[in-house]
């Protein structure tokens, strides 16, 4: 059974330039503004239950959808139907006031909230202690530390249990101690079979906590479907952007234009082929890099080859050479000569990955030829490990 | 629930229905949140809730003192200055009110961007706590008034039973102006600058520092289409008078219910598009 379902659901926003404008439309009847498109129409079914997290940039209409869902919004098209009492973080204490004590705030955001008061009087020590705040409730707001204010405003949004509960971003709150509480107790909201819609910029929680997730880019969906999918998606996506030194771009080495010494292929063996013509590796699968290059009339031992796998924004994960290796090209055919270079099981973790081909003489200076970015490559790992490469380590006991 | 756009014509009684009672499914807000802005005002202070009156009796004194003792209007032909002053305050007490609930009104769904945007509270609640945060200021008036006209010999009557429905009345009035102040102010930021000009030209058309019988019977069409002109006069037949004000009552109540409905039209036209001008 769907405890939400959006059909065709969007925002749009008129924007008028001067307030005056809004006058002119109305007593003209045409159109004085600029149409804002805040969410492209979008289709949802999260089922009883699940848990659905929402990704993007800022901007990219997560919390425009958040509030449609939560129903402070009201869609520009579209239909949305939500079964069972929903209650919404959209912004921790809202409407608290600095002048009163945390006492009187927690029963007015608790009104807010739908409770009555018997159920406000019944929740009170529960959310006191959750808090924290002991004996502070009684002094005024304004006298609190920001971390005070988020615990308070946490734990009286949290105290009400509903069936369905839309988050946007409030868990990256209060310290370490408070997160892990505050995380737990979305997680036991979890397990208790409540639905729960979720927005953050931690894409680890996101992909933890969530098992569906939609990734919104500029108003419209660019992926929806696994969260882990999803994210690890979108995670290439900003790192591409965030690239310091764009594929295009790159300078290649002055050549030496009359060389006969030069990188005929470089590629990549085995990956399964994705619709974006990227091959896709899973973490622990083999993985070889052929290398095949002419030496012209160079002896063989002037000639080497050195790689280096990038991830797509730039970091440097791993590089080595033939050089470094202390180790020589084998012949194939004629002056072309080839290697290998097996990295099996692959310890990379999810992301886009390329490569950076050298071919260098033994001194390691002189450049004769090089691919500054090419056999991109996807790797999916399916563990919750994070990072980038998996690291040789054991648990042991502790002395 | 279900949410779809909101229909245009259909059902208008029912979905003015809807948006009052919302106000009645949020009650609890309403009353914490209006005991919220009454103590703003007063908490901290050293006159404490003297300050909700500070305003009215300080008009009481230069009015008394320019209309009275200088310019010698009475309400009754033998009626000195302190006559004068209970008069003048029966009437100043009850415009005070409204006029401070609309002020508010006109800033409510501004400064309550936060609840409006984030939390799942109607709009028309918002209006509303302005209007009900202005009834302790207005008791606290009566109460002094009540005092006051007693020690001078108007001894209160049976009337007197009367005067919750008139403070009913009052804050219906209030409550039927202030959605469309609200609303207006959102779309228009000018409307916070207009008020304080209608409410002193409504001041002056209502007989507050004059009485009724003085106005050129030319004006009194004018004057009498005023709602301000009923309410005030039927404070005064209640507390000084004791007579039975039943044509006002009539009046007040029919001019609510028709501003009820125009305004809550009004208002539910505009709550979702005033939203996206937060």
């Amino acid at each position: 059974m769907n405890a939400i379902q959006a059909r065709h659901l969007s925002k749009h926003y008129r924007q008028y330039a001067r307030p005056l404008d809004l006058f002119k439309e109305w007593l003209l009847r045409r159109p004085f503004h600029a149409e804002v498109k805040a969410l492209a129409p979008i289709d949802l079914n999260i089922e009883k239950g699940a848990t659905f997290g929402v990704i993007g940039d800022n901007g990219a209409g997560k919390s425009t959808l958040l509030k449609l869902l939560a129903g402070t919004l009201p869609p520009s098209t579209g239909t949305l139907q939500i079964e069972g009492r929903k209650s919404a973080i959209l912004e921790l204490g809202s409407g608290f006031h600095p002048e009163f004590s945390g006492l009187e705030n927690i029963r007015l955001a608790c009104s807010v909230l739908g409770l009555s008061a018997a159920e406000t009087s019944q929740r009170m020590p529960d959310i006191i202690a959750f808090s924290e705040l002991g004996d502070a409730v009684h002094r005024p707001v304004k006298s609190y530390s920001s971390g005070m204010f988020v615990r308070l405003a946490f734990s009286v949004v949290t105290s009400i249990e509903p069936d369905v509960l839309i988050v946007d971003e409030a868990l990256s709150v209060g310290d370490a101690l408070f997160q892990k509480k505050s995380m737990d107790r979305m997680m036991r909201f979890r397990d208790e079979q409540r639905t729960l819609v979720f927005c953050s910029h931690n894409l680890y929680q996101v992909k933890e906590l969530c098992e569906q997730a939609i990734w919104l880019e500029a108003g419209v969906v660019k992926a929806q479907g696994d969260s882990a999918t999803v994210v690890d998606d979108y995670q290439d996506y900003v790192r591409a952007r965030q690239s310091a030194r764009p594929n295009s771009q790159r300078v290649t080495p002055e050549m030496d234009a009359v060389s006969d010494v030069y990188l005929h292929e470089v590629s990549l063996e085995g990956g399964i082929d994705t619709a974006e013509g990227v091959p896709l590796f899973r973490f622990g699968d083999p993985f070889a890099i052929k290398v095949r290059a002419e030496i012209g009339s160079r002896p063989v031992e002037d000639v080497h080859i050195g790689l280096i796998l990038i991830r797509n924004d730039g970091l440097q994960v791993y590089g080595v050479s033939t050089l470094i290796d202390q180790c020589n090209l084998l012949p194939i055919e004629g002056t072309t000569h080839g290697v290998r270079l097996v990295f099996d099981p692959l310890m990379l973790m999810s992301g886009d990955y390329a490569l950076e081909a050298w071919l260098l003489d033994r001194s390691g200076l002189h450049v004769y030829d090089s691919r500054p970015i090419c056999c991109q490559f996807r790797v999916r790992h399916e563990s919750s490990e994070v990072g980038l490469v998996k690291m040789a380590h054991q648990w042991e006991p502790v002395a | 629930m279900y949410y779809a756009p909101p229909p245009i014509r259909t059902g208008f009684i029912k979905r003015l229905f809807k948006l009052y009672l919302d106000l009645y499914h949020h009650r609890q807000s309403l009353f914490l949140m209006a005991r919220r802005d009454t103590l703003l005002r007063i908490k901290g202070t050293l006159l404490g809730p003297l300050w909700l009156l500070a305003q009215p009796l300080f008009l009481l004194l230069v009015y008394s003192f320019v209309f009275s003792g200088i310019m010698k209007i009475s309400f009754r032909p033998d009626g000195g200055s302190g006559d004068f002053a209970l008069y003048l305050f029966a009437a100043l007490v009850p415009f005070s009110a409204l006029q401070d609930g609309l002020q508010r009104a006109s800033s409510s769904l501004m400064e309550n961007r936060d609840l409006l945007l984030k939390t799942q509270m109607p709009a028309i609640v918002f209006p509303a706590v302005a209007a009900i945060s202005t009834l302790v200021q207005e008791l606290i008036g009566l109460f002094i008034l009540i005092m006051a006209a007693w020690v001078m010999g108007y001894v209160p009557g049976i009337t007197l039973f009367l005067l919750p429905v008139m403070i009913g009345l009052r804050l219906l009035l209030t409550f039927a102006l202030a959605p469309v102040v609200a609303i207006l102010s959102v779309f228009v930021k000018d409307v916070g600058q207009v008020i304080p000009m209608l409410m002193l030209a409504l001041f002056f058309t209502t007989p507050i520092i004059y009485p009724l019988e003085m106005i050129p019977a030319d004006y009194r069409p004018i004057i009498e289409s005023n709602p301000m002109t009923w309410l005030v006069q039927a404070y005064r037949s209640i507390i000084l008078e004791s007579q039975w004000p039943v044509d006002n009552l009539l009046v007040l109540g029919a001019a609510c219910l028709v501003l009820l409905g125009a305004t809550g039209m009004l208002f539910m036209r505009l709550q979702h598009r005033a939203k996206d001008f937060l």
